[in-house]
């Protein structure tokens, strides 16, 4: 009884599988060779290394150091980040620059990191954002993720 | 001290005459919103911060310049209160940068703790904020950023009454009205750091601290200074225990701990800034004949010279519980008669906090009859020698009188300026790396926690426990 229930299953598994198939290449081919636009985009595979999947404006990618007009961190070194920070990966250190705060460190463990943003939301100077668009961030070790956010690159 | 009762928020309670309503009112645990008001500074009513109401009186009143009264009605927390609390505040701000990013002393600051409780939070005024200059240096010290001063004068009467010399004043009138020093000349005082410590916002701070780290990742935890013999009450300050804290200096900042009946709130700038020093030229192998040991060899070295020590030099540095097993090892169960003690050599003294001798604990060396050794005394080493202590980085007058021959055995955190004189050095741990007690200059014992933890090295108790475990054996 048990196996005539399992190949039941499949078989509704492979038309759907099917209806799929069917019904995506129906409107790929309206769409790229007829150049037919629908509301349905069909296929939605993307070709990943050259073509890459666009981003919300509000998706969480690595974080980004901004600078002012001079080339000067716009981080201040409050350490607010640092303090928001649930799984401590923030380093920073200030240093009086022309009589101004600024920070000569600044430091993001990403083997840490949990991408939650709060050191995005806690910055009062718009500093630190995770707006880079990077999310293909790769190393050999470990030592590799420690970035260093006030080199420009 | 005759007592007074009065009601607080309609409880009752019984408080010490003579008191003002803010210090009866703390003594009983409730608090007062204050600025200007400073437990050892006169009542000034500047701030009007600290208003309450009393009933039977027409206005609200200044809780610090009002006394208890018997039978008094006062009220802390009603609306009246809370309302005028907000007025002010709001005034306070009119003119307040709001860099609390920037500030050092953000997370310590008072009008930053009230505004959380009482604030408007919405600017009401359409005019633009007052500004002056926003970095005034005080000294090679203090900091002044008039911008952010609410005049609450606290830093002129800290000048006025407890130091007693006018350095600081209010200069203009009105919303122009500045902190400034007369002619524009440094403060030059022994104890200009306290001006940081007691303003009550961010318009003094501490140039030797300027951002290096906020506050809140601070520990306080509670020492004495060790500096001179008054022993005066510190909050050594340290980084917290988190992954990133520790690639931050160990030691952050020292300030004053209360205590009315040794140092008030106040500590000199020597026990502020001059405990850097103990961090520095530290040294961490044990060395024999110019060749680093480790612990296992000094106890086998160890082992062949204690025996043939006749010259015992203690250090009044060392704490209460470690003279008495160097003098109950060396004393009572040796039988050694040249024990003696060396600190560092006695300096300037004042009516205010500084001592002339310059060591925590000599009364209690001096309590159990060892002779204090100094420049002038004469006597003479024989044999080999066990010398505690780390001010033998100055001190040529022992090393002169110890001969060449005799085999001397240095116990000191510190690298010795006379390292070919020793033959084995013993690395102990600093003054902030051991526990104990001291006792002052008037006979009062403090006890000292261990603030930082460091395996490399051990304790002069330690140490002693080690001597004394090779000596019994035998």
């Amino acid at each position: 009884m048990r196996g005539f229930l399992y190949f039941f299953e499949t078989i509704k598994g492979l038309l759907i599988t099917a209806k799929h198939l069917i019904v995506n290449s129906f409107f790929h081919t309206l769409n790229y060779i007829f150049r037919i636009k629908t509301k349905r985009k069909g296929s939605v595979t993307y070709q990943y290394p050259e073509e890459k999947k666009p981003l919300y404006p509000r998706d969480r990618t690595l974080h980004k150091m901004m600078f002012r007009d001079d080339g000067k961190p716009r981080c201040v070194g409050c350490m607010l980040c640092v303090t928001a920070c649930p799984s401590d990966c923030i380093y920073v250190k200030a240093e009086e620059v022309d009589g101004e705060k600024i920070a000569t460190t600044f430091i993001v463990n990403v083997n840490r990191c949990a991408f939650c943003g709060y050191c995005v939301e806690a910055c009062p100077e718009d500093a630190i954002r995770m707006d880079s668009g990077k999310l293909d961030f790769v190393g050999y070790s470990t030592n590799e993720m420690v970035l260093n956010l006030l080199k420009r690159n | 001290m005759p007592k007074v009762k009065i009601k607080i928020n309609d409880v009752e309670y019984e408080v010490e005459q003579g008191l003002s309503v803010l210090d009866a009112a703390e003594s009983v645990g409730i608090e007062i919103p204050h600025f200007c008001a400073h437990k050892y500074l006169k009542p000034a009513g500047l701030c009007r911060m600290c208003l309450v109401e009393i009933k039977g009186a027409r206005k609200l009143q200044t809780s610090c310049t009002t006394p208890v009264k018997e039978g008094m009605e006062v009220y802390t927390e009603s609306d009246a209160v809370v309302k005028a609390r907000k007025e002010i505040l709001e005034l306070h701000l009119a003119n307040h940068p709001l860099d609390c990013p920037e500030c050092d002393q953000a997370g310590d600051c008072l009008l930053q703790k009230y505004y959380d409780k009482y604030g408007l939070y919405e600017r009401r005024f359409d005019i633009e904020r007052t500004h002056f200059e926003k970095d005034v240096i005080l000294s090679d010290n203090l900091i002044l950023d008039r911008e952010r001063c609410i005049l609450c004068q606290r830093c002129v009467r800290f000048s006025e009454e407890i130091l007693g010399e006018k350095l600081l004043a209010v200069f203009e009138r009105g919303s122009r009205s500045y902190i400034a020093t007369y002619n524009d000349e440094k403060i030059s005082t022994l104890y200009s750091g306290n001006f940081a410590e007691i303003c009550p916002v961010g318009a003094i701070t501490d140039r030797r601290f300027r951002f290096k780290i906020r506050n809140w990742f601070l520990i306080k935890k509670e020492s004495i200074c060790p500096l001179c013999e008054r022993g005066c009450n510190i909050y050594v300050e340290t980084p917290k225990d988190r992954p990133y804290l520790k690639n931050y200096e160990r030691l952050q900042r020292i300030s004053s701990r209360d205590n009315p009946e040794i140092n008030k709130s106040f500590i000199c700038d020597r026990g502020r800034y001059d405990l850097f020093s103990l961090e520095e030229n530290r040294i961490f192998k044990g060395i024999y004949e110019m060749e680093e040991v480790g612990w296992q060899k000094i106890k086998k070295i160890l082992k062949e010279h204690l025996f043939t020590i006749e010259t015992v030099i203690l250090s009044s540095w060392m704490t209460n519980e470690e003279i008495d097993l160097a003098l109950s090892l060396f004393k009572d169960y040796l039988n050694l008669k040249n024990i003696y003690f060396w600190g560092n050599p006695a300096g300037d003294e004042d009516e205010i906090l500084i001592k002339k001798d310059k060591n925590p604990n000599s009364y209690y060396l001096e309590h159990k009859k060892v002779k204090r050794l100094n420049s002038k005394s004469k006597v003479d080493f024989k044999g080999s020698t066990l010398i505690f202590g780390d001010f033998f980085r100055e001190n040529e007058f022992v090393m002169k009188k110890i001969e060449d021959e005799s085999f001397v055995i240095l116990i000191s955190p510190y690298i010795p300026s006379f390292p070919e004189k020793i033959n084995l050095l013993i690395p102990s741990a600093n003054f902030f790396e051991k526990e104990g007690s001291y006792t002052n200059f008037e006979g009062r014992v403090q006890k000292v926690e261990r603030i930082f933890e460091n395996d490399k090295v051990k304790t002069e108790y330690e140490i002693l426990e080690m001597i004394e475990s090779i000596l019994r054996k035998k």
